[in-house]
This record gives structure tokens, C-alpha cells and sequence, in this order.
């Protein structure tokens, strides 16, 4: 509305590039660049994702059929590298990309030269990762965690560290360009604590990277250094200690959760309110549990660690710390059921999806409280227990949300409205299969089945079937999203409102849709009673 | 409706984005450098 | 002679310890100590699944009560200071007293003070050592052994191997890669101090039924107990990646009385070459640790 003045003066002057090459790899425009990173975040998902298929094929019954345990260790390690860096982060990055500077009335970001390197990075890093599955090596097999001395063993450790730097370089680079944009770039009248909450999440969120990508970096150069140098940092032979690497890698490894789930707590704060047509219980309380999550994140990372035998003090330390996490994380879930309470609630595929994110990431929750429980960790740990817990936060947590905010911001950034029949197929299939496949894993891992084994016992049998079968068709199930996306893009012919949902929120709707090349090159009047949060007073 | 173009304004966001990511930049070299340093101290 | 007692023990055995087909939950274990994580497990489960229930329950009411498509208008209210005090507390409450249960478990555990005997485990890519160290305060000489995958096993986890891993058996329990061609034997009602080190990388000594698993790191020795109730046989396996053979580095602990176990050591040590004293038999034994032990029964 506040925008439309503008349109028409500025923007249609100077719209995007003719040129292929120009426009996509030469871009500095956060529209554009954050369209690459989703689709990259899409094509690592799908190449993780084989990966997962054909790990739950090997599993699908006892004996091995398909591949030779050292591949299959190659196919879980690089599972996990290339969906943790790979899919959900890009994914979070492209998201602010795309959203951040509409939210706040900014014209692009901070720093759009540096946008575009960051991206530009990605492919070559994962390219350089992915070309190790056929070096004579084979690719890095020994976790995704790459816990020395077994790290050490591979072949082609230097590939996946420099392929690391290079991710970390191009996240720390995302991250300076949001702290930056947020900061500096809002609209007069978009004071912080009117911002979405989307926008505070990957503030804090950007912190966190800014604080951690530097501390993976000195581990893995120390896991590089040990190997060709000559050094003997957690080498025991040399006076090394194998545990400081995972002290160090957790102090990383630990904030990087929450880094892939901070953004998605922001995608669902804003979903929620749109479809219950009432604002966010709490905003201020929201905010304050995401700082609090992302503080406590750097107390906590030897919760990972409770069986390498720390001493009772540390146990328990940590055990406690960790334990308190689910304090701000409950006011989260509570506050956004408090938000559907009272209001006037539609179910359009975003919401669906962010409800079943609600269910099933708090579901991942209560069992990541069982895991602090350090005597029951002690069963717990490397087991399919483990497995379940971290896939209900990243499956049905983090990509839950992001495939919400694919659906919610989809018909802003394409311009024509998705197939809602097809959004709900792609959903119920989604949140059927993926509890198929993750729940009875928790089975597997309480009767006692370690996590990264190509080969079971026949106890183990039944549930691996079942949960392999649920596997299968998830992994099928993203196809009718690959489907949908494509359909709205490029043939829907059902045109998006500016204003897309009835009950939306806020200045990214305040742009036509789709959202034109260049917004708010003039900053817009904000009016209170337009943003989502607008009119806090607690 | 938009507000005036603000030379003002504009000019004090460029130098906010620079004194952020000049600070930004200060933080993540600093933490790089301490990375390494424990690196060489621990050889 | 190994499988013929592992057999004995297994049909001996009365604990349903091992894994099996459909299995919810964890099992109790044991050993005295091994309900500790398994109590919590199912507190805290249950707690979990009652505040599940009142979280998504009032989700479910809402989504129901408050659609548009039944006529409801939105209500402007977005914040309750009562309401978020009593759900910042509750919750505080309730881990208070899940702290307070799994510190008394976790303090049991890391005492390892008045073991009666003393056994070194080492990890190896992939297969695991055994070394007995002492036994009722004597030191045992050159008792040690490797223990690997069985041979059943092995060939039948080849790829491709056209065997049927539901074939490998002992008696009718279904064994395949948690069996072992030499097992780990100790006493029951012993408190046995396990000391855990690695010797190429990090792997991690699990055996479900004693209710806990430490990891075995090259230069590191790290020290756990147990003390077994029931004779039986007890499987577990590697519970950290170690390489290729990962998941084919069972574990298999048999319990004996403490009669049979001075028989098994004795038979161990002569086989040894070393002609010491047959080890202490059970009165010798309890007599000369008699302040830390208790009465066989």
C-alpha cells in the first residue's frame, strides 16, 4: 500500500538483467541471490537425500545387499555434511535473503557484492566435497562429526576441511551481511523490537554463526594439520588428546543446532499469527527465549560428550545447563499455541505445516530432554534414539518450517498462487511417511541398535523394515513439492494478491506481487497497525 | 506514500554499515587469529 | 568350549536381557545399577507424554474451537503475565525433580571405589581385548584374550553372501553379529571395575543390559563398574563409529556363579602355561576381602 507510490517511479526503470548470466551469476540483488540459494538448497537436499535412500535401502532388512560397510560410512557422513551445510543452512540463508530487507523496508542488503561471493563460494565448496565420493579414497567415513583419530584414517580428510573454510567463509560473510542489514538498513519507524520475529531469529542466529564458524574452522585445520604436518594435537601418541577435538568441534557443533533452528522458530512466529488472523502471544517473550536459547547453546555442548567419561562435576554441569534449555523452548511452544487460542484459524498448507512443526519438533524436544538425563544418556547415546531425537528437530523441525515458508512466501517471490490441493497432498504425505520412518527408530535405538551400522541384528528387523518403507515414501513425497514448486512458478496461472493471505502482516506484503526487482528504493511510512508486531506493549 | 528521500538518513546508514561490519569484521579475525594461536600454542 | 558354555549360560540364563523383535522399550537390565537409566527413561518419558498431552491437547481444542470456518472473530489479546509466569515455572519445577533423580543415578555410577575385580577392555578396529587385572584383591597373570564377530556371523554379513542372517543361532536365540567366538566371562554379584581404553581410534564398550556404555579412546583409560545379578549372557556392541567393520564388533559378557567362574579362571590361567595356584576359591576369596564383600549365596 505505503509502497505502492513508488512502484511505478522508480522500479520499472531498471528491472532485473536480460542476460542470463549477468542476472543470475553476476547478481547483487538479495531477490536473486536468495533465489539461488534456495534452489541450491533444494539440489543439496535431493543429492542428501539419495544418500538417505539408499542408507535406508541397506537397512531395509539384515544382511548386507547393496553396498560394502566402508561406503555405507561414506554415505551417513556425507548425508549429514551435505544436508547440515548443504540444504537447511543455505535454505535459512536464502529465506533472509529473500525476506529480511522486505520486512524491515530496506532496499537490499547491506552489502550485495559481498551477497553474491557468498553464495558463489557454495557450489565450489560442495562441489570439491561431493567429487570425493569417486576419488580412489572414496569420500571422508567417519561421521559428519569427524571425530579424530578415525578422521584421520581418510584420504580425502583435505578436501571435505577446505571444503569447510570455504562454507564457513561464505556463512561468516551471510552472517556480517545480516547483522549488517538489520542493524543499519531498517525503514525510519522499524525499531528492533517492532521487527518480524523472523528477523530477530537470524539476528541472533547471525551471532551465533559469526561466534562458531571460526571455532569449526581451527578444529578441522587442526585435523588437517595432524594428518600431513606432523602435529599431534589429538594424536595420543604425541601428547595429543582425541577428546579436546570434541570439546572443540561441540563448542561449534552445539550453537550450530540451534543455528538451523533459531530461523525456523522465526518462520513459525510468523505463520502462526497469519493464519490465527491474531498477533503473536508473547513477542516480547519470543524474543527474549531465542536470545536466552542462543546463549545457553554455548554452555551445553558436552552434552554430546556425556560418554567419553568426563569427570561427575562436568556431567552434571552440563546435564543441568541443558536441562534448562527446555524452559525458553516450552514458552516458545506455549506461546504459539497461546496464539491459536482465540482466534479465527484457517489451514492453508503453511499452517499446516507449521502445526505439524509445533507437534513434531516439540516431540523431538521431549526426547532431547531424555537425552540430557546423563544416566539414561548412557543408553541413549550413538543410538537410533539419537537418530529420532535430531531428525524430529531437522526433519520435521527445521524443514518443516522451510518448506512452511516455501508455501507461505511463494506466491510473493512467483507471483501466481501454488496448487492448494497439491500443497495439501505433498503435506499429509510429508507428515505421515516422515513419522513412519523417524518414530520407529526410537524403538530401535531403546532395544538397544547403535546408530551407523550398515548391518543389524534380526531383532532389529521389523522396525528397520517399517521405517525404511516410511523412507522410501517421504523421500517420494518431496517429489509433489519439487512438483508444486515448479508448477507455480512457472505455470500457475492463478495470480497472488499483494497482500496473499487474508490475515498477513507486515511490509513484505505491502509489495506487489511478485515482489518486483527492486523494492523500496525510497524507505516506506511505517504504520504500526500494518506490521505483525507493530503494537507491542509486552 | 513514502517518506522524502533523506540524504540524511541515507548517509547515516552507509555509516552504520560500515562501523558494523568494520566491528564484525574485527570480531571474526580476532576469533580466527585465537583459533590459531591455540593451535601454535598447543603444538 | 566357549560356545558350549555360552549355550549353557544362554538356555541358564532367566533375564530377558537381549534384544528382541518388535521391542518398545529399554530393558531393565541386570546389574544393580542398571535400572537407574531405565526408571529415568520411563519418568521421564511418562512426564513427557503427560505435558504432550495437555500442550497438544489444547492445541487440538483451539485448531477445533477457533476456526474461521465455524465462525470464530480473533481476539486481540496477545500476552498474560500469569499465564507465562506459571508456564515459565512449572516446567522449572519439573526439572528440578528429574535433576534431582538423575544426579543420585549418575553419582552411583561414577564410584568405582570396592571393586572385587578388575578388568581391562581395549578396542581395536575391530575386534575387542579383554584382560583380567585382579580378582578378590589378587592380580591375575596373563589371562587375556581377543573377542570377535563369530565365524557364523562373518560369513553371513559378507555382501552378497546368499546366506540367511536369520540361520545364525545359538540354541534358538537369533545371534547374528552379536555373538562372539570368545566372550567376555566374569562373576555375578562381583563389583567388577571395567577400565577402557582405545588402541587405534575411539570406540565405545555397550552391553544394554549393565545400563551404560563409555567410550574407549586411545591414551585415555576410563574406568566404570558393574556388578551383575543373574548369570546369563548379555550382548552388546561398538556404540562409537570405528571404521569399516563398526557394526560387527559385538560384545558378549557371560555371567557365571562365582564357583563356575573360579573353574573357568582356573581352567584359563593353567591353559595360560602358568602353573599359579589354582585362584582363589569362593571361602578363600570371600575371607580375604571379607570387609568389601558380600556372602555368595
Amino acid at each position: 500500500m505505503s509502497y505502492a507510490a513508488t512502484h511505478d517511479q522508480h522500479d520499472d526503470h531498471h528491472g532485473a538483467p536480460k542476460s542470463f548470466f549477468q542476472r543470475w551469476c553476476m547478481s547483487t540483488n538479495h531477490k536473486d541471490i536468495g533465489t539461488l540459494y534456495l534452489i541450491f538448497a533444494l539440489t543439496m537436499f535431493f543429492i542428501g537425500g539419495s544418500f538417505a535412500m539408499t542408507i535406508r535401502a541397506e537397512l531395509f532388512k539384515p544382511g548386507l545387499q547393496l553396498v560394502q560397510p566402508y561406503f555405507f560410512n561414506e554415505l551417513t557422513t556425507m548425508h549429514g555434511l551435505i544436508m547440515i551445510f548443504g540444504a537447511i543452512m543455505p535454505a535459512f540463508v536464502g529465506l533472509g535473503n529473500w525476506m529480511i530487507p522486505l520486512m524491515v523496508g530496506a532496499p537490499d542488503m547491506a552489502l550485495p557484492r559481498m551477497n553474491n561471493l557468498s553464495f558463489w563460494i557454495l557450489p565450489f565448496a560442495f562441489l570439491l566435497m561431493l567429487s570425493t565420493l569417486f576419488s580412489p579414497g572414496g569420500a571422508p567415513a567417519g561421521g559428519w562429526t569427524m571425530y579424530p583419530p578415525l578422521s584421520l584414517q581418510s584420504d580425502s580428510l583435505a578436501y571435505v576441511v577446505f571444503a569447510i573454510h570455504l562454507m564457513g567463509i561464505s556463512s561468516i560473510m551471510g552472517a556480517i551481511n545480516i547483522i549488517a542489514t538489520i542493524l543499519n538498513m531498517r525503514a525510519p519507524g522499524m525499531d528492533l523490537l517492532k521487527m518480524p520475529v523472523f528477523v530477530w531469529s537470524w539476528l541472533i542466529t547471525a551471532f551465533l554463526l559469526i561466534a562458531v564458524m571460526p571455532v569449526l574452522a581451527g578444529a578441522v585445520t587442526m585435523l588437517l594439520t595432524d594428518k600431513y604436518f606432523g602435529t599431534s594435537f589429538f594424536n595420543p601418541g604425541g601428547g595429543g588428546d582425541p577428546v579436546l577435538y570434541q570439546h572443540v568441534f561441540w563448542f561449534f557443533g552445539h550453537p550450530e543446532v540451534y543455528i538451523m533452528i533459531l530461523p525456523a522458530f522465526g518462520i513459525i512466529s510468523e505463520i502462526v499469527p497469519t493464519f490465527a488472523r491474531k498477533p503473536i502471544f508473547g513477542y516480547k517473550a519470543m524474543v527474549f527465549a531465542l536470545a536466552c536459547i542462543a546463549f545457553l547453546s554455548f554452555i551445553v555442548w558436552a552434552h554430546h560428550m556425556f560418554a567419553v567419561g568426563l569427570p561427575l562435576g562436568a556431567d552434571l554441569f552440563f546435564m543441568y545447563a541443558t536441562m534448562l534449555i527446555a524452559v525458553p523452548t516450552g514458552v516458545k511452544v506455549f506461546n504459539w499455541v497461546a496464539t491459536m487460542w482465540g482466534g479465527s484459524m484457517t489451514f492453508e498448507t503453511p499452517m499446516l505445516f507449521a502445526i505439524a512443526f509445533i507437534i513434531l519438533f516439540t516431540i523431538g524436544g521431549f526426547s532431547g530432554l531424555m537425552l540430557a538425563l546423563v544416566p539414561a544418556d548412557f543408553q541413549y547415546q550413538d543410538t537410533y534414539f539419537v537418530v529420532a531425537h535430531f531428525h524430529y528437530v531437522l526433519v520435521t523441525g527445521a524443514l518443516f518450517a522451510i518448506i512452511a515458508a516455501a508455501y507461505y512466501w511463494l506466491p510473493k517471490w512467483a507471483g501466481n498462487m501454488y496448487s492448494e490441493f497439491w500443497g495439501k497432498v505433498h503435506f499429509w504425505c510429508s507428515v505421515v511417511f516422515v513419522n513412519v520412518l523417524f518414530f520407529p527408530q526410537h524403538f530401535l535405538g531403546l532395544a538397544g541398535m547403535p546408530r551407523r551400522i550398515p548391518d543389524y541384528n534380526v531383532a532389529f528387523a521389523n522396525f528397520n523394515m517399517v521405517s525404511s518403507i516410511g523412507g522410501f515414501l517421504f523421500g517420494a513425497s518431496q517429489l509433489i513439492f519439487l512438483g508444486v514448486v515448479i508448477h507455480c512458478v512457472f505455470f500457475s496461472r492463478k495470480k497472488a494478491t499483494d497482500r496473499v493471505w487474508e490475515g498477513a502482516k507486515g511490509l513484505e506484503w505491502t509489495v506487489p506481487s511478485p515482489a518486483p526487482h527492486h523494492t523500496f528504493s525510497v524507505p516506506p511510512v511505517i504504520h504500526d497497525e500494518e506490521l505483525a508486531h507493530g503494537n507491542v506493549h509486552a | 506514500m513514502t517518506q522524502p528521500v533523506d540524504d540524511i538518513h541515507a548517509a547515516d546508514q552507509r555509516r552504520g554499515v560500515r562501523r558494523t561490519v568494520k566491528i564484525l569484521v574485527a570480531v571474526v579475525i580476532g576469533f580466527y587469529l585465537l583459533a590459531f594461536l591455540q593451535i601454535l600454542l598447543m603444538k | 568350549m566357549a560356545t558350549a558354555g555360552l549355550a549353557l549360560a544362554t538356555f541358564g540364563g532367566a533375564v530377558q536381557a537381549n534384544p528382541h523383535p518388535w521391542q518398545l522399550n529399554m530393558e531393565r537390565g541386570a546389574s544393580t545399577w542398571s535400572h537407574v537409566p531405565y526408571d529415568l527413561n520411563n519418568i521421564s518419558l511418562w512426564v513427557c507424554v503427560v505435558i504432550g498431552v495437555l500442550v497438544f491437547g489444547a492445541m487440538f481444542v483451539a485448531m477445533f474451537r477457533f476456526r474461521k470456518s465455524r465462525g470464530a472473530v480473533a481476539e486481540k489479546w496477545a500476552h498474560n503475565t500469569v499465564l507465562e509466569v506459571v508456564w515459565t515455572t512449572i516446567p522449572v519445577l519439573i526439572l528440578i525433580t528429574l535433576a534431582y533423580l538423575a544426579t543420585g543415578g549418575l553419582t552411583s555410577w561414577a564410584d568405582t571405589t570396592g571393586s572385587q575385580m578388575t578388568v581391562k577392555v581395549t578396542g581395536y578396529q575391530w575386534k575387542w581385548r579383554y584382560d583380567y587385572v585382579s580378582y578378590m584383591g589378587k592380580p591375575i597373570d596373563k589371562v587375556g584374550f581377543m573377542s570377535r564377530l563369530d565365524k557364523q556371523s562373518d560369513d553371513t554379513r559378507q555382501l552378497d553372501s546368499g546366506m540367511d542372517p536369520y540361520a545364525v543361532k545359538v540354541g534358538d536365540e537369533q545371534t547374528y553379529l552379536l555373538n562372539v567366538d570368545k566372550p567376555l566371562v566374569v562373576p555375578v554379584d562381583t563389583k567388577i571395575r571395567f577400565i577402557i581404553t582405545g588402541g587405534d581410534v575411539i570406540h565405545s564398550w555397550w552391553v544394554p543390559a549393565l545400563g551404560w556404555k563409555l567410550d574407549a579412546i586411545p591414551g585415555i583409560v576410563n574406568a566404570a563398574w558393574t556388578n551383575i545379578k543373574e548369570p546369563g549372557t548379555y550382548r552388546g556392541q561398538c556404540a562409537e563409529l570405528c571404521g569399516q567393520d563398526h557394526g560387527f564388533m559385538p560384545i558378549v559378557v557371560v555371567a557365571k556363579s562365582k564357583a563356575d567362574f573360579a573353574k573357568w579362571l582356573a581352567e584359563q590361567e593353567a591353559a595360560s602355561g602358568k602353573s599359579l595356584p589354582p585362584p582363589a576359591p569362593i571361602d578363600a576369596g570371600t575371607a580375604a576381602t571379607a570387609a568389601a564383600t558380600t556372602p555368595p549365596g
